[in-house]
């Protein structure tokens, strides 16, 4: 089954969250997830078993047979909080018995929509449920990542949603490999034709292209000269 | 803050646009849009498409109408939200050759009126209720800045309707005690944390916002580097707001029942 934290809960899991910023050896509430006074039955049938993900893809692919996609699902802010205290361990690893513990929003779902695309269960659901595999280009790395190269596309509405522009993406950053996949050498950094160039010039193009109508041959045809240095090296 | 716009493009003003919600009893929602630009000059260009597109959060749909003219009335059928939900709306006119697909011109954020609320929404505060953890009512503000900012009311109080927290947020007690706090956290937002005086001719919702508390206070927005003479023009529009609205009679009224 999965729960859904209260507002007791929630102020549970935030203090916890403070107290383990200054000593990360303190135990999470885990006690919270099934107490009644603190959660609530939220999907009786669903079961959150598995918790060997090597990638924030195979993560958000298992969510997604989990938890189906609504609307209410996405804003639901004790549903997914309770999820990441279950999955605190894979979120917030212990490393040597001590557990670095980042900003709020990435455990605690943020109530404004501005940074709902840093919690770190919730996003990788989101974009699986939207992109499917394509995904893969802003999920890649461990579950605790959250992936600051993908910032720039993942907090604008009419980015995140556009599929054509996940396909670019695919395109342009992942190469397949005997073992899988990976993104390509260099992407994430912070020089031209990177992840996060595409990002900044995809939210000045949102303001001047019809970016949700176009092709991804067309969106492609669209993009500067500084972005060949990934089309040109396919394997790179 | 100076903004760049090399391609020529035009926003549609809102008075052109209403879009209207309709709900089937099985909560399917469909709607219809005039769109009407017979007062634009200069006229807009000809041969773009008029592409529609409705969104909340994640969700997301398009509907090309082809062709626009000057007078539009067109009808989409939503499938991928139900009510109480009500989307916002964006247009768009959108050149179908070269250079095909560059947007000619826009309206963003256009918020319908809901199922069952006669007439168009045009509220600066747009009023929803959810699941809050604690708060009975707290002022959100929109990712992208176009939309326009939300007054959210926890929906332990309310049940789970859009039309039960638009009476409450009509009910006396909540009107004199929330309205003047939300108008101050709007403003605080917009002229000290965002820092955004926007211009005069800003047709979003910094700009509306602006001008209303413009009107409230009865001069022009202070000088954006001074921070205690913002503050005080934010006290002096709430206190505008909290008297237009006679928010203390009404909670006195409260009080006294």
């Amino acid at each position: 089954m999965i729960r859904r934290l209260n507002e007791a809960g929630l102020e549970s899991f935030r203090n916890w969250l403070t107290l383990a910023r200054a000593d990360g050896t303190i135990a999470p509430p885990i006690a919270i997830l099934t107490d009644d006074t603190c959660s609530e039955l939220a999907l009786p049938k669903a079961t959150l078993s598995r918790t060997d993900f090597d990638r924030r893809l195979e993560f958000g692919e298992y969510l997604a047979t989990q938890v189906s996609h609504s609307a209410a699902a996405e804003a639901d802010v004790g549903f997914w909080s309770w999820i990441a205290l279950h999955y605190i361990d894979q979120i917030c690893p212990a490393e040597s018995g001590s557990r670095k513990v980042y900003e709020t929003e990435r455990y605690i779902l943020d109530r404004d929509y501005t940074g709902r695309y840093r919690h770190l269960c919730r996003t990788p659901w989101l974009l699986v449920h939207l992109h499917e595999k394509r995904a893969r280009v802003a999920l890649d790395g461990a579950l605790h990542r959250h992936g600051e190269a993908a910032e720039q596309f993942l907090s604008r509405q009419q980015l995140f949603t556009n599929k054509a522009l996940f396909q670019v993406l695919d395109r342009l950053y992942v190469t397949e490999t005997r073992a899988g996949w990976r993104i390509k050498t260099g992407a994430r950094s912070k020089t031209s034709g990177t992840m996060r160039r595409f990002g900044k010039i995809m939210r000045q193009f949102d303001l001047t292209w019809d970016l949700n109508g176009m092709h991804p041959d067309e969106l492609f045809k669209l993009l500067p000269r500084e972005f060949e240095v990934f089309t040109s090296h396919p394997a790179k | 803050m100076r903004r760049f716009n090399y391609t020529g493009r035009r926003k549609i003003p809102e008075r052109c646009v209403e879009v209207t919600l309709i709900a089937a009893a099985d909560g399917a929602l469909s709607f219809s849009l005039v769109l009407d630009l017979k007062e634009v000059l200069p006229p807009l260009p000809e041969g773009c498409a008029l592409i529609v597109e409705a969104y909340d959060g994640s969700l997301f749909e398009r509907f090309d109408f082809g062709a626009a003219t000057t007078r539009m009335e067109v009808k989409g059928t939503l499938k991928s939200f139900v009510a109480p939900q009500n989307p916002l709306f964006r247009l768009k006119l959108v050149e179908a050759s070269d250079p095909r697909g560059q947007i000619a011109a826009h309206a963003r954020s256009i918020r319908a009126a809901a199922p069952g609320q006669e007439g168009r929404a045009r509220s600066l505060l747009h009023v929803t209720c959810r699941r809050l953890d604690g708060e009975v009512f707290r002022v959100e503000f929109p990712s992208d800045g176009h939309d326009y900012p939300t007054l959210v009311i926890n929906d332990v109080i309310v049940s789970n309707e859009d039309v039960g927290a638009r009476s409450l947020a009509k009910h006396p007690a909540f009107v004199s005690l929330v309205m003047p706090q939300a108008l101050r956290e709007v403003l605080t937002r917009l002229l000290l944390i965002d820092h955004q005086a926007p211009p005069p001719e800003d047709d979003t919702w910094r700009g509306k916002w602006a001008r209303f508390a413009e009107t409230l206070v009865g001069s022009p927005l202070p000088d954006e580097n001074n921070e205690e003479e913002i503050l005080n023009f934010i006290s002096k529009a709430a206190a505008a707001f909290a008297h237009r609205i006679c928010a203390t009679e009404r909670f006195k009224m409260v009080v006294n029942e």
